[in-house]
């Protein structure tokens, strides 16, 4: 794809591309805002090899997520994806600098209570602002299935805030 | 009352508090062109100024506003001045403008009255042409008597709800005839010069005929027949009812003069008062007499 349309494409992702990284990262702005550039200097680099058919949130998408796994690995002894999707509530000071009420924590701590499937659904749909539309790509299901996948997600989610020992499971 | 909102809260918190959270996440405008003047020193985006990051919404704004007072601007002058005639561009914006007027009036009075005005307003028009001597462009030329025809072919019909004076009629009456005896002197004194010396004993008769008699024949006057220098207060009373008339589409003058309008004034309502600057016909003048003498 011709690099032109780079900005464009910088301008449509870079704020949901930041808040995926930045929940990635337990809330840290700097180590957000340096690893969100990062991204976009990899995805400018591939931009040449970008077939337009294939959609630009999977692919800026599948970047962002191995940048991510890359940055754990060195930082880590070891990691594996799955800790990745999951490190919402790990960040790498301990803290979590989103989570500030009480409320707050405990739906955090729901969220990561609810299956993997649903749980990526929901942090993908209500923390990092993606559509439905947009996920099609990335969860690889239709719209309609994601909705429907979402709503019943958030009422396991109020069910797991209710009842925190309450079983959410598949 | 709080088992209402506890329930509101337990309804849409998980929601609320997923958007409340994500949007603390968002990155504030600052840290967007932070994160993009990197790129751009690396030469990954095109150059743009950390001001014209950080306030491109504010210009859009302001320039959209200004487009937006221009235009408006542009169309109040366009329809309320003197000075755009048929013979200019802007012309066109008046005309689109009186179109979205009787396009958005609802009720017959009101497309009525607007006719009205606009009958008024062509007359004006032709008489400032004429006064200063311009001519139609033939390209604009069509589109005036368009117009013109247009607005004389509508029959129209003003319900009034404010009655005349005594005193407002017999100064109108006055006015009318005053007009009347500038513009047949006028037109007299135009044809006196081309007519031989016998003739000039004929016309100095005519010039004494009654007042109120009215040349009707419209078709053969010209420019002196046109121009005049008093202001008519004419009130809306006045019901023009416009027939078509057979218009010379190559020759404005003898259209914009053969304007057959007839007025007839309701004694009985008066109304809004339409002030007439400028010109009418002698024909015209002569009909608005005729009729309020009546």
């Amino acid at each position: 794809m011709d690099k032109r349309h780079f900005e464009r494409f910088y301008n449509l992702y870079v704020t949901r591309i930041y808040k995926f990284v930045y929940f990635r990262v337990g809330g840290n702005k700097a180590l957000a805002q340096d690893l969100t550039q990062d991204v976009f200097l990899k995805a400018f680099e591939a931009f040449d090899r970008y077939d337009p058919t294939v959609s630009q949130v999977s692919w800026i998408y599948t970047i962002a997520r191995n940048h991510l796994v890359n940055h754990h690995a060195k930082t880590r002894p070891s990691v594996d994806l799955e800790d990745i999707e999951g490190t919402l509530l790990a960040s790498e000071d301990g803290r979590e600098h989103y989570a500030r009420r009480h409320d707050e924590r405990a739906l955090i701590e729901a969220i990561g209570k609810l299956p993997e499937e649903d749980a990526r659904l929901v942090k993908m749909k209500y923390l990092e602002g993606w559509s439905f539309e947009d996920l099609e790509s990335v969860l690889e299901k239709t719209s309609g299935a994601l909705r429907v996948q979402a709503s019943r997600a958030l009422k396991k989610l109020k069910k797991c805030m209710k009842d925190p020992y309450a079983s959410v499971g598949e | 009352m709080s088992n209402v909102l506890l329930f509101i809260n337990n309804m849409f918190s998980p929601k609320w508090n997923l958007w409340r959270i994500g949007r603390r996440a968002t990155p504030d405008k600052a840290t967007v062109v932070a994160m993009r003047l990197e790129l751009q020193k690396a030469g990954y985006l095109p150059h743009r100024s950390s001001w014209a990051l950080l306030h491109a919404r504010t210009a859009a704004v302001i320039s959209t506003v200004l487009a937006m007072s221009i235009v408006g601007a542009t169309g109040t002058y366009a329809y309320v001045s003197d000075t755009v005639l048929p013979d200019q561009p802007l012309y066109s914006v008046r005309q689109g403008i009186e179109n979205v007027q009787i396009a958005l009036a609802v009720t017959a009075e009101q497309k009525a009255r607007l006719h009205q005005q606009q009958i008024l307003r062509r007359m004006h028009e032709a008489a400032l042409m004429q006064k200063q001597k311009r001519v139609i462009p033939p390209q604009h030329a069509q589109t005036f008597l368009n117009a013109l025809r247009e607005v004389e072919t509508a029959s129209t019909t003003v319900v009034m709800t404010d009655p005349m004076t005594r005193e407002e009629r017999q100064a109108l009456r006055a006015q009318l005839r005053a007009q009347l005896r500038v513009e047949r002197a006028q037109k007299y004194a135009a044809q006196l010069k081309v007519r031989a010396a016998a003739d000039a004993s004929s016309t100095e008769q005519d010039l004494n005929d009654d007042d109120r008699s009215v040349n009707d024949d419209g078709q053969g006057e010209t420019a002196a027949g046109v121009t005049a220098s008093s202001t008519i207060s004419v009130p809306s009373s006045i019901v023009v009812s416009s027939t078509a008339s057979t218009y010379d589409d190559h020759d404005e003058t003898s259209a914009a003069s053969s304007s057959h309008v007839e007025a007839r004034i309701h004694r009985a309502t008066g109304g809004t008062r339409l002030r007439l600057h400028g010109s009418m016909t002698t024909t015209t003048t002569g009909r608005l007499l005729n009729l309020f003498d009546k």
